[in-house]
């Protein structure tokens, strides 16, 4: 977890920066809707309301901003769809009540093009970094769970409507996509996980 | 009026995450108790049950405790599981013998039971788990406990009757069916059978 949180520390103080440059930087806190794709839908095919993320951005210039940005969306569902088994030598199936939960957590560092500056500003951005990803699968009284950490990448299109002189308000769409990093909870390589992030946030140029 | 705006969205903004935050990492999904019951069964592909005909039930349940434990599980429930197995074999269309050694059978089906005691630490002095960890380092009395919950097993398997291979010689396998429910505040007069059921039930090819 040292990585974790020494990344956490570096973000929070990149956003705590940022923040302090009043009119040149932006700190923003979003709600996150995740609607999975590919293994997580596999997994969970259930969109996720429990998400949120913080980042911060300076601007370079009148375009192009960095920043970081972290969060946190919890995916989970109960299931009590039988497990059919099929493998060379055996079948089966596997009936009670599922438990499925994806923890991630990503920590990136962000850069952003703005297409104007004003009332009204669209962007595009990249996000490249790390996501910390726990998967766990329960039935019966018994659980299985793997912890990764997997690179990642999170290309997003947002834009910035202007509530005030010092805020915005901010609407994201972030495609996830946390590379293959060791196994799932079924033992199975190819681990990759992806999902659509729909953010819903508040940006201040200063407090 | 903009910059109250901002402010009530913002209040209500960072309401709403703080609570995202306080949900767990693993939301409840207030399960009941036969939500922890799990039926697992499987076959092996190369086995053609068409073929079994006569099929032997050994005639006891077959306690699995750890070795040089003593066997403290109760046995009041052994008829009621060897009885609804054999209901269920029956229904699938199987002749059963049910003694405790019998030849000239094709396959043999034996129960055994098992449980488990788990304990569980929650709060400070046992699990220091956050967000509990301020009372690990705390003064007493700390707010930390632990509860335990027990869990049964029946493993019900059917294997090849022909014991031509001689001691050391491991049967083939057909079909097994394990079983897994927590025990405590609940009729096991009701569960037993439910949960055999089930096996036979999602084992349609036997």
């Amino acid at each position: 977890m040292k990585p974790f949180f020494f990344t956490l520390l570096l973000l929070t103080v990149m956003a705590t920066a940022a923040s302090a440059q009043i009119s040149n930087s932006l700190f923003g806190i979003s709600w996150n809707v995740g609607l999975p794709l590919g293994n997580t839908q596999d997994f969970i095919d259930k969109t996720s309301f429990s998400g949120v993320s913080f980042e911060g951005r300076s601007w370079l210039n009148r375009d192009f901003a960095v920043g970081g940005m972290f969060g946190w969306s919890i995916f989970d569902l109960v299931s009590r769809d039988p497990i059919q088994i099929d493998r060379p030598n055996f079948g089966g199936t596997i009936s009670g009540t599922q438990e499925r939960w994806i923890n991630t957590l990503p920590i990136m560092l962000s850069g952003y093009y703005h297409f104007s500056r004003g009332d009204i500003v669209p962007y595009v951005g990249a996000n490249v970094g790390t996501y910390h990803i726990i998967q766990t699968f329960a039935i019966g009284t018994v659980s299985w769970e793997t912890r990764n950490w997997h690179f990642g990448v999170a290309p997003e299109l947002g834009i910035m409507i202007g509530l005030s002189r010092t805020s915005y308000l901010m609407a994201t769409a972030r495609y996830n996509y946390a590379f293959a990093s060791g196994k799932d909870v079924t033992g199975a390589d190819g681990n990759s996980y992806s999902w659509i992030s729909l953010n819903l946030g508040l940006g201040f140029t200063s407090f | 009026m903009k910059q109250r705006l901002v402010r009530v969205l913002a209040a209500a903004m960072i309401t709403a995450l703080v609570s995202i935050a306080f949900i767990s990492c693993y939301p409840d999904h207030g399960l009941t108790t036969t939500d922890y019951d799990a039926v697992m069964t499987f076959f092996n592909k190369s086995t053609d049950f068409g073929q079994l005909q006569n099929v032997r039930l050994v005639d006891t349940v077959l306690h699995l405790v750890s070795p040089g434990s003593k066997d403290e599980i109760s046995r009041a429930y052994d008829a009621l599981i060897l009885n609804t197995v054999e209901s269920n074999l029956i229904a699938a269309g199987y002749n059963v013998i049910r003694d405790l050694d019998s030849s000239n059978v094709d396959a043999v089906v034996l129960v055994g039971v098992t449980t488990s005691t788990y304990y569980v630490a929650y709060g400070g002095g046992y699990g220091c788990y956050w967000p509990y960890s301020y009372y690990c380092y705390g003064y007493p009395p700390y707010y930390g406990g632990v509860y335990s919950y027990e869990t049964g097993t029946i493993l019900v398997e059917m294997f090849n009757g022909d014991r031509s291979g001689g001691p050391g010689v491991p049967p083939d396998n057909y079909w097994v069916a394990g079983i897994n429910g927590l025990l405590g505040n609940r009729n096991p007069m009701t569960t037993i059978p439910s949960l055999i059921n089930q096996a036979f039930k999602q084992s349609p090819y036997l």
